[in-house]
């Protein structure tokens, strides 16, 4: 009971410090916003804008780009579209110049992950676009809508 | 007649050794929970999208959410090492480790590659079996205080205070 109680009064002291502190800081958040609505309209930066899967699908087709999985190295490791290179967005400071200093700055860039809400490939499509290359672009929820159209893909047992 | 061993380990040792523990074990979670809850005070509007992220929670509750969790991090976390209301704090604490490593189980089986939001805003810190295994790690440190504070009732009220075995 005693314990019940502590709960209590320790969940009300947080709820006046945080709102309370939410109010009178400068980046005040608003306590409702409608995310399912604005989510669609997501933008990146910019320079950077969203492909669509058919667009992807035709520049991969007439091998007119290089796609790069933002995803970690085990998920790409798991399956990855066909040929695309491993620059997982945590680790593109590290890896990013041995991968791309082959790639001409004028060359289309498809970056993906995995998930309707994954920014990952928006970051890494920005990260590009500020080392210098022109033609970026980020295929959002990329690898699950890849699958849904049943395009080509490298897995552990074909790609060996 | 007792045998060296069994004079050791007494229950008023074994009290004073789980007390020297779980103090260890309260500043060190205290410490974990209060160094994740400041990055996400400060950076609340991106930790709301990491909440977004998880799909675990109805929009109406996402700002409200990211407002206030941090602030029980940091609030659970001091109190822990402070020796306050220790009762509450540890069973708090325990179902926000329930919460948080069921949470993170849950994206890993849909499979979604989504920012962790454990000690950073930062979208490169994905969720993956290394995540869940550190919190499993706090979790099993945490359940050590539910057995301290319940089963050896050592809730002493500071860190300071002696004597409260």
């Amino acid at each position: 009971m005693k314990a019940l109680w502590q709960i209590l009064a320790i969940l009300v002291i947080t709820a006046f410090i945080s709102l309370g502190y939410n109010q009178i800081r400068a980046k005040a958040i608003p306590l409702f916003h409608p995310w399912s609505e604005n989510i669609s309209k997501i933008t990146f930066s910019e320079s950077i804008s969203s492909i669509s899967i058919n667009e992807a699908a035709e520049l991969f087709n007439s091998n007119n780009a290089i796609f790069l999985d933002a995803r970690t190295e085990s998920s790409y490791n798991q399956g990855h579209i066909r040929g695309a290179l491993c620059l997982p967005w945590n680790q593109a400071e590290e890896k990013c110049f041995e991968l791309i200093k082959n790639i001409p700055p004028e060359k289309n860039i498809i970056t993906y992950c995995d998930g309707a809400t994954c920014d990952l490939c928006g970051k890494l499509a920005v990260f590009l676009c500020d080392l210098g290359f022109e033609q970026v672009q980020a295929l959002v929820n990329g690898w699950t809508l890849w699958n849904q159209n049943k395009l080509p893909v490298d897995l552990p047992t074909t790609s060996q | 007649m007792l045998s060296r061993q069994e004079k050791i380990m007494t229950p008023s040792n074994t009290s004073k050794i789980h007390h020297i523990i779980s103090i260890i074990i309260r500043f060190v979670l205290g410490a974990i929970f209060i160094t994740a809850g400041i990055p996400k005070i400060l950076d609340t509007a991106s930790f709301a999208g990491v909440v977004y992220n998880y799909h675990l929670l109805p929009d109406m509750f996402i700002n409200v959410f990211a407002i206030t969790l941090p602030w029980l991090e940091v609030l659970i976390g001091g109190m822990l090492i402070m020796g306050i209301w220790m009762p509450g704090t540890v069973i708090l604490y325990n179902l926000l480790m329930i919460s948080f490593i069921a949470a993170l189980l849950l994206n890993v089986a849909r499979g979604l590659d989504i920012s962790c939001g454990c000690f950073s805003t930062d979208p490169g810190d994905i969720i993956d079996m290394d995540t869940i295994f550190r919190d499993i790690i706090i979790f099993i440190a945490s359940i050590y205080l539910i057995f301290v504070v319940f089963i050896k009732k050592i809730t002493s009220d500071t860190i300071f205070a002696k004597n409260k075995l």
